[in-house]
């Protein structure tokens, strides 16, 4: 059976996860209920008589009950299917019954009904099961799927190894053999992924494609040895992760060298570290963090942080509606964003297109992303947010040290002297502006439902002013970019 | 072989196609290339990056989403008249496969056209009284009445037109053009979409962003949809309270901090932020100008007809669309839902002729008179056309329609280079099988490149191990059609 919680569903098979708490909950909800169904099941005779009664008194007026239970009225008991009769019987033990009864029926509506909400919020994961007999698979001819040839059965290529005798070929031995030791395959494409989100290029550069049209790897022992260090390790990512990051290769600088233009123009070999433009996600979370709006909570549902109107309506033919999530869900890590795969969610640009596979994500530079990282609503509430932490540090004295902090905030370092100039500049257009505009001042910290707009139009024109500089230190490449 | 060797002798194989010129056209190379070392974007590519020389340098695609009748615009058959209410003969439906709206249909009764066809202009193109305005435009247009396709339902027949494949993931025909051929405006997108529907909303269908999607080439040759909204493009508008003025200072002490890390860094990525928050910038006033049809003189506006005034509407869309030309954009594709005439072909297909019919004829009018119809490719044609039998009682005066027919269809081209006033394939007499000269979708989709100077056999893009191009491993120029 398929599961339905409210926009999403679960179709079968799947797995349900409850807590401790909601398994605890259910457990003292299904205790309770027993007995009522034991209570009901003993009272049934003197509830069917009650029924039949009112039946009698009421068949040939117009009672105020629903369409479905009035029809079912109108014919005899004996005319009448058991579920009818029965659905007739649960609707009068609900509404209309004595009070003896209706109270029992009542205090099981309640029960049933807490049931349900927390049957609603258990994780659920679609999973994938064997079928009872396995279907037969054909080879098509010339790949037509009406002209089915040999038959294929499932099994390992031969190069990657063997079953053993006693492992039937399901789903079960598939997932072991991915894992064993002995598999030279998955650790590999493994680590090489992950060496792929921190140098963004993997070892082996066709990083879906680890077959005869795949490039070769740049460093096919370093390949080696972190699959097998992987594997010894029990599959730890965190740790290769860490392994990774604190590496000297890792830590070198980025800076282009002109010396290896010529020698190594890709930078396959990394002399230098890698300098790539963060995943769209990746950039959100980290306005957020430094703005310090973040919420940082793991787990749980899907929220919809900020969208354009009218969005979802456009693409289902009006069907749905966007409402936004409220309070702390609107800033919460990316990866949580509810996706609707036909409309995307529009600031996440670059993203993979969830209609087939991905592991490399494409990193464009176009002037659509320059709109979203100055006019999302997302993004300049995390500029007026991180003017706002700043302006609120009463140990900071002056404009400068204010600029500082919001620019360390943003880069984790000093500004030097010409970039100073460029943020002082910036403060200062943007104050004569604001002094001389400062309805435009409270249009412009309104724009996120978080920033507490002051009181005072100076405090308005001071926060909208920092709130200008901060969207020039959030919209620089540095900002978006690993380094 | 050793796998190892095989590798190697692809990979050496691949280095020496991909540094000669052979395999991809000019610009993509060159794009490519700019984008795996220097990160720079092609900018505005000149024509010299086509295979040969080009007849269209743009085109405009009205895709009529949900399937036109060809029987009752397009597909004279003059002896299906008396043929009204007779079963469809099996020797002529061939075995073909019907939707599940009409498999169990008892009875497949040929349903002649709902209104007459008249002959128009010089080559006494024979096309429906419903459709005046194309009629008088026979004369530029080439009709293609042997079209064929073998998607039966709406999505995998749209993504099949679309991006020469039924199942999503492949790149659109406007993303493979942008790839091969480069921008020629340095203001606007190189693709734009604009789409419209059915006033009426009974007939539609739902589009899904893949019909304009970049699949796996890379995304910023996506489709760029303008909406209706008050922002045509998504985060066009500056914030609240942010003036262009501000926002311009800001961007020059943006620019200011990212040329001081280019110095630093020397990464051509830096440069090429730069510009594209520029473009971004001359894009928030180019594309307003472009949308706001205020300088539009009176007999313009009423060429398109009254549904001009409305925004969203297909008759702005063409308007918006000879603006989009005029400024050089290379593929404009403008989606019109609402042909699935099931169940109210004799209301509803009035309604979506009176919607279509004069926006695209001015259309092809206007850019005919301001000399922009030689070098600019007008398509008009849904995914499939439909059935000559009825769907449903066809004696019911309003409730019945026709199904979905891929078999054989029409679609009309002009401008670009393809012969005016011309009509190429015929169908069978009952509008149901190709007679003469079919055009495979494969073949259509290899003319319409080779109109824009490419060889479809040589715009490709490598994924996952293999070569990928729009007409899979199909397709042939038809000839006959080019002027």
């Amino acid at each position: 059976m398929n599961r339905r919680a409210g926009r999403l569903q679960c179709a079968d098979p799947y797995l349900e996860l409850p807590t401790q708490d909601q398994q605890e909950e259910l457990g003292e909800v299904q205790a309770a209920i027993k007995p009522i169904y034991k209570q009901l099941a003993d009272l049934d005779e003197e509830i069917v008589k009650s029924l039949r009664q009112w039946e009698e008194k009421t068949r040939g007026t117009s009672p105020n009950i629903g369409r479905d239970q009035f029809r079912i009225l109108q014919r005899k008991p004996e005319e009448r299917s058991k579920a009818e009769d029965n659905q007739l019987k649960d609707y009068y033990l609900l509404n209309l019954a004595p009070e003896r009864f209706r109270e029992i029926r009542q205090e099981l509506k309640r029960l049933e009904d807490r049931r349900m909400k927390v049957q609603s919020d258990i994780t659920t994961i679609m999973v994938m099961r064997d079928r009872e007999e396995a279907r037969q698979t054909h080879l098509f001819d010339r790949g037509n799927y009406e002209s089915p040839k040999d038959k294929v059965d499932p099994a390992i290529p031969v190069f990657l190894g063997t079953l053993s005798d006693e492992e039937k070929p399901n789903r079960l031995s598939l997932a072991r053999w991915l894992v064993d030791p002995a598999n030279p395959l998955t650790s590999r494409v493994a680590v090489n992924r992950y060496w792929q989100t921190f140098f963004g290029t993997g070892l082996v550069k066709t990083s879906e494609d680890f077959g005869v049209q795949g490039e070769l790897p740049s460093h096919p022992k370093l390949l080696d040895w972190l699959a097998i260090d992987f594997v010894e390790h029990g599959w730890d990512v965190k740790r290769i992760h860490r392994m990774i990051v604190t590496s000297e290769t890792y830590l070198q600088s980025s800076r282009f060298r002109e010396d290896l233009l010529d020698i190594d123009p890709e930078n396959r070999l990394l002399a230098r570290s890698q300098r790539f433009r963060l995943p769209s996600t990746l950039i959100r979370d980290a306005a957020l963090a430094v703005s310090g709006l973040l919420n940082r909570d793991i787990g749980g549902k899907p929220v919809y942080p900020y969208q354009p109107d009218g969005m979802w309506k456009e693409f289902s033919l009006e069907k749905f509606g966007y409402t936004p999530s409220t309070g702390k869900d609107l800033y919460r890590r990316s990866l949580y964003t509810f996706w609707r795969r036909t409309v995307p969610p529009p600031n996440m640009f670059d993203s993979a297109n969830r209609q087939a596979c991905t592991v490399k994500l494409s990193r464009t530079n176009t002037p659509l992303q320059a709109l979203v990282m100055l006019n999302d609503p997302t993004f300049v509430e995390t500029f007026c947010k991180l003017a706002e932490s700043v302006l609120a540090d009463e140990s900071l004295q002056d404009d400068e040290a204010r600029l500082k902090l919001i620019f360390y905030r943003a880069v984790a370092r000093e500004p030097n002297g010409k970039e100073l100039v460029a943020l002082v500049k910036a403060l200062e257009q943007s104050r004569e502006h604001y002094q001389s505009h400062s309805e435009e001042a409270a249009q412009f910290i309104s724009v996120g439902a978080s920033v507490e707009v002051p009181q005072e139009v100076e405090g308005q024109q001071e926060l909208a002013a920092f709130a200008s500089v901060a969207q020039v230190v959030i919209n620089t490449d540095e900002f978006m970019t690993r380094e | 072989m050793d796998p190892f060797d095989q590798n190697h002798q692809h990979n050496t194989r691949r280095q020496f196609f991909g540094r000669s010129a052979t395999g991809i056209g000019a610009a993509a190379l060159s794009s490519i290339l700019a984008n795996d070392l220097s990160g720079q974007e092609s900018s505005v590519t000149d024509e010299s990056a086509a295979h040969h020389p080009a007849s269209a340098k743009r085109v405009i695609y009205l895709m009529m989403s949900g399937g036109p009748s060809h029987i009752d615009l397009f597909d004279h058959k003059p002896e299906i008249l008396s043929r009204r209410g007779q079963p469809l003969p099996d020797s002529v439906r061939q075995g073909q496969r019907l939707t599940t709206m009409t498999n169990t249909q008892k009875d497949l009764l040929v349903l002649p056209p709902l209104k007459p066809f008249k002959a128009w202009g010089k080559s006494k193109m024979m096309l429906s009284e419903m459709i005046p305005h194309t009629g008088s435009i026979a004369d530029d247009i080439c009709l293609i009445k042997s079209m064929n396709t073998e998607a039966i339902n709406h999505a995998p027949a749209a993504t099949f037109f679309l991006t020469g494949s039924q199942v999503p993931g492949r790149p659109s025909m406007g993303a493979w053009l942008s790839y091969g051929l480069g921008s020629l405006n340095n203001n606007l997108p190189s693709f734009v979409v604009m789409n419209s529907r059915d006033r009426q909303n009974t007939c539609g269908q739902l589009l899904f962003d893949y019909y304009w999607g970049s699949g796996f080439i890379p995304s910023k040759h996506q489709g760029v949809r303008f909406r209706a909204a008050n922002d045509p493009v998504l985060y066009l508008s500056n914030p609240q309270g942010m003036s262009r003025k501000l926002r311009r200072q800001m961007l020059d002490q943006l620019a200011a901090l990212n040329e001081e890390k280019l110095a630093d860094y020397g990464d051509p990525e830096i440069e090429t932020r730069i510009a594209q928050y520029e473009m971004a910038y001359r894009m928030q006033m180019s594309i307003p100008d472009l949308t706001d049809i205020s300088s539009e003189p009176q007999h313009i506006l009423e060429m398109y007809g009254p549904d001009v005034h409305r925004s969203g509407s297909f008759a702005r869309n063409c308007l918006l669309a000879r603006r989009l030309a005029e400024q050089d954009v290379r593929f404009i594709q403008l989606m019109h839902i609402g042909w699935d005439q099931h169940g109210n072909l004799p209301t509803q297909l009035a309604h979506q002729c009176k919607d279509t019919d004069q926006p695209a004829a001015a259309l092809v009018q206007d850019l005919k008179q301001r000399g922009l119809l030689d070098d600019t490719l007008v398509i008009f044609g849904g995914e499939f056309g439909r059935t000559v039998f009825g769907q449903g009682d066809i004696n019911n005066k309003t409730q019945h329609g026709r199904d979905h027919h891929g078999r054989v269809f029409s679609l009309w081209m002009a401008g670009g280079g393809v012969k005016p006033g011309f009509q190429y394939g015929e169908s069978c007499d009952y509008g149901w099988n190709v007679a003469t000269d079919g055009v495979h979708v494969h073949d259509w989709q290899a003319t319409v490149l080779h109109l824009l100077g490419i060889d479809h056999e040589k715009l490709t893009f490598r994924y996952q191990g293999r070569r990928f191009r729009l007409t899979d491993v199909h397709g042939n120029v038809v000839d006959e059609v080019l002027a």
